[in-house]
């Protein structure tokens, strides 16, 4: 049989007492700060992930933010591309005219006239800007990409070959800007060209290069619609992006939330019961270590 | 036949016997909260009975009991106990001292929260994300510029709070060397004590034996202590193999500062004559001081201070490098001096060897915005400029996201060397503390190459390593394959939580172990106010009782005295 000592059993109350103080400790702590993990040791693999999972939703925020950027710029590309479009059918219908041998010359000037016009819309919409960037001219997006000479109606391309990307998932970084160049083409090229030659050869009555141009025209309406269903699969590819970083992000919130939000109505139980525990404790405790044989002797 | 007043003695003998017993009793109780007081008894034996066999003897039957004396007043205490709790007291000890220390980490880096390592981490990537998508905008430049240096400052300050925790640790070895030569020196000076009361070989010197138990008690926490007792009471304290306390003598222990290395105002603690103090191997938990010791200058897998360092190094190693590949604002060639680096290396900043503490952005970028390279091509002046050209502030960007940091040496960053899509060699690139500078070197195919990163054109975003040959040849690099940023950092994170888990948890077992080893001595030791209680009304009866003897007696004597021989009168 053990000698017990009142300092034995004093002792060992405290200690248990202290047992559950500190589990209360710590529930109140999970209570008031509504997190499961306050350092980390309170769960070194779940801090382990809260931090990745922190820094993948920045990550997720940034990627979202850059796809909507370049999903813009990509619309304003298009928008652009499609009224270079329109313009371009109504060339080739002046085109068609011009090649009927039947105009007279102030039919060819006026005609003439008009394409001149459509090919400044044409420098203008080469010169679209979006937030104050020339998003035809490459990295050169603080000067207007394209110059027309009033006189010989040359058009200058002042940009650059620049490639504009930005990152839209991680590890994939996409190209989403259209050179001016490839698109529109300058004085010797593309449409910029076509438009100043078929001008000219109106004015000048030359049927020859009037006719030609009616097939150089349609190549740069090819070259148009090529350039819109690069844009319009990369708008689509984007979308998807979009989605697909929406749905990563939920997911890691939700996860997060397993990991680190609190579970009030657990807790709640919990605490309730370390607090009767405790308070039976005290009781008992109280009870025993009380009484000792002086009571007893008279 | 015994003399007439034999009985009487017999009885006083008695008397004075329950005294003491009573009295003794009564220092019990009186000890009963005493720390480190062990219970007290008065043995008693009978006394010698009468007579010895011899030729003048009585004549009657002998052996007549002649009463009680006190055979001794001893101490019940179980010297095995002791050493036990000692030799628990001191791996406790040990582990208190490290919890101390891991709870001053996980503080100092307070993850997780928003204000921690990986909120600025991840901050300043989406600077440099913005910076890459609109590289034109003088804001981004600004961001870009600030969040570097609080990315710098945090970790200054990280490391900062680390060394002054740790100095701090330094003060407290001071404090508690002096703690351990003011025990030694009350242990000697009570061992005279108890010599010399002990030197009557009827005397315990219970009460001194106590208080010199105590001491040894709190010595242990400190220190890994062996124990001796000598038969003429005085004990031999040693602490590794050298001897602290030789019965009247004690020896001292120094804090002695350094003076040289890279912490010369740390105390090391050594012996009067200078050699140190052998406080145990590496891996033995001996005592709060080694503990103390052991926070000071952790082993390299708790040395979270240089896992801090190593981090800060790959960070100014990579964002350098990349810095150096491309090109600033409308400039035409790659920055030079003093633009060539985004972060700098400030020795003004402390006099500590620990590269957190003297990481810093630099300052000329951030007063000349746009030497931040954040452009892949050159600006050719008037046919093309590279204002929106964000391609090399992708590469940072890259550069923080992937595996920079080598798996092998966490010191290093190790980037990867393709050609072809074919793995062909890898970069190794590390701050040098020697040359105080970057150092690079690639192997390809095995051999060691030099040579310098440089970037493509930026349409394919390609980061490439040109060996600089006869014929020069590009390899593309690829950050692949070792750990990034975060990911050391969360690395570093869930060590230190297990670490201090197992902290906390070694320190609770420990303290559970102690309290039972204490329980089973103060069962032994502990005075237990019932069993006082009986004790007392034990003796108090005896006492009565050998009372009413002397009572008894003397009415007996009385008829003697007075009654014998009166017959007639």
């Amino acid at each position: 049989m053990t000698r017990i000592t009142n300092g034995m059993m004093t002792s060992t109350l405290m200690r248990n007492l202290y047992t559950n103080m500190n589990k209360m400790n710590k529930t109140d702590n999970q209570m008031s700060s509504q997190t499961n993990i306050s350092r980390p040791s309170d769960d070194p693999a779940g801090l382990a992930q809260v931090l990745r999972i922190t820094t993948s939703q920045a990550e997720i925020k940034k990627y979202s933010d850059n796809v909507e950027n370049a999903t813009t710029w990509l619309g304003m590309s298009d928008t652009a591309l499609g009224q270079a479009g329109d313009l371009l059918h109504r060339v080739k219908e002046l085109a068609v005219q011009g090649a009927n041998g039947t105009n007279t010359s102030e039919e060819r000037n006026s005609d003439a006239d008009e394409v001149e016009q459509i090919l400044n819309q044409m420098v203008e919409i080469g010169n679209s800007n979006y937030e104050g960037k020339y998003i035809f001219g490459g990295f050169r997006t603080d000067a207007p990409p394209f110059k027309i000479d009033a006189a010989s109606n040359d058009v200058t391309y002042n940009g650059d070959a620049g490639a504009i990307s930005a990152e839209v998932g991680k590890g994939v970084t996409m190209k989403y800007n259209i050179l001016g160049t490839d698109a529109f083409g300058d004085k010797t090229n593309g449409m910029m060209a076509t438009l100043k030659n078929l001008a000219a050869d109106l004015r000048s009555g030359n049927s020859t290069g009037i006719e030609a141009s009616l097939g150089t025209v349609d190549t740069d309406l090819n070259n148009l619609l090529t350039y819109r269903s690069q844009l319009g699969a990369k708008t689509n590819r984007m979308e998807f992006m979009q989605q697909r970083l929406e749905d990563n992000g939920n997911s890691l919130e939700s996860l997060q939330s397993s990991i680190q939000d609190v579970d009030i109505a657990k807790l709640s139980v919990e605490m309730t019961t370390q607090q009767n525990v405790y308070k039976a404790a005290l009781s008992v405790g109280a009870k025993i270590i009380q009484p000792s044989l002086m009571d007893f002797l008279r | 036949m015994v003399s007439t007043f034999f009985g009487l003695n017999t009885a006083a003998s008695a008397l004075a016997a329950q005294q003491a017993a009573l009295n003794t009793t009564g220092h019990n109780i009186a000890n009963a909260n005493t720390e480190g007081y062990s219970r007290q008894e008065a043995t008693t034996v009978a006394a010698m009975p009468y007579t010895m066999p011899s030729m003048n003897k009585a004549v009657g039957p002998g052996q007549l009991g002649s009463g009680v004396k006190i055979d001794q007043i001893r101490q019940i205490r179980d010297s095995f106990l002791d050493t036990q709790f000692r030799k628990e007291s001191t791996t406790s000890g040990y582990y208190e001292a490290k919890q101390y220390s891991m709870d001053k980490v996980e503080t100092v880096f307070n993850e997780p929260s928003t204000s921690g390592l990986n909120t600025a981490l991840s901050t300043f990537w989406q600077g440099i994300q913005d910076l890459a998508n609109n590289p034109a905008e003088s804001v981004n430049r600004e961001v870009v510029a600030q969040q570097g240096a609080a990315l710098a400052e945090t970790i200054n300050h990280l490391g900062t709070q680390m060394q002054d925790m740790r100095d701090e640790f330094n003060d407290e070895i001071v404090v508690k060397t002096s703690e351990v030569n003011d025990i030694a020196k009350q242990i000697a000076s009570l061992n005279v004590q108890i010599k010399s009361v002990e030197s009557d070989p009827t005397n315990h010197a219970n009460d001194w034996r106590d208080q010199r138990n105590l001491l040894v008690d709190k010595l242990s926490k400190l220190l890994k202590i062996t124990v001796q007792e000598r038969p003429e009471g005085d004990i031999e304290v040693s602490v590794g193999g050298h001897t602290l306390v030789d019965g009247a003598d004690c020896d001292k222990i120094v804090a002695q500062k350094r003076y040289t290395g890279d912490y010369p105002y740390y105390n090391d603690v050594n012996w009067e004559d200078g050699s140190a103090v052998n406080l145990g191997s590496a891996r033995e938990e001996s005592g709060y001081l080694k503990g103390l010791m052991d926070n000071r200058e952790p082993a390299s897998s708790e040395d979270f201070l240089n896992q801090l360092d190593a981090l800060a190094k790959n960070i100014y190693t990579g964002m350098n490098l990349i810095q150096q590949t491309g090109y600033g604002e409308n400039k035409a060639a790659k920055p030079t001096s003093p633009y060539d680096q985004f972060f700098v290396v400030d020795e003004s900043k402390t006099s500590s060897p620990h590269f957190s503490m003297k990481i810093s952005m630099n300052d000329n970028l951030v007063q000349h915005l746009g030497e931040i390279a954040a452009a892949a091509t050159p600006d050719a002046g008037t046919t093309s400029s590279n204002l929106n050209d964000g391609n090399n502030a992708l590469q940072m960007a890259k550069l923080i996201q992937n595996g920079f940091i080598s798996n092998g040496d966490s010191n290093q960053g190790e980037m990867k060397l393709y050609k072809n899509n074919a793995l062909v060699g890898t970069v190794k690139a590390y701050y040098d503390e020697t040359t105080k500078g970057i150092k690079v070197e690639a192997t390809i195919g095995g051999t060691a190459v030099s040579g310098a990163l440089t970037d493509f054109d930026g349409s394919s975003g390609k980061l490439l390593f040109n060996d600089g040959g006869t014929p020069a040849t590009d390899y593309e690099v690829k950050i692949e394959g070792g750990t990034s940023f975060a990911g050391y950092y969360e690395k570093m994170m869930s060590n230190l939580g297990v670490k201090s888990q197992q902290t906390t948890k070694m320190v609770d077992n420990q303290s559970l172990l102690v309290d039972n080893i204490d329980n089973m001595r103060k069962s032994v030791m502990g005075v237990s106010l019932d069993e006082e209680m009986t004790n007392m009304i034990r003796f108090q009866q005896a006492y009565s009782a050998a009372a009413r003897v002397v009572t008894a007696m003397d009415e007996m004597l009385d008829t003697i005295i007075n009654r014998l021989g009166l017959v007639g009168r």
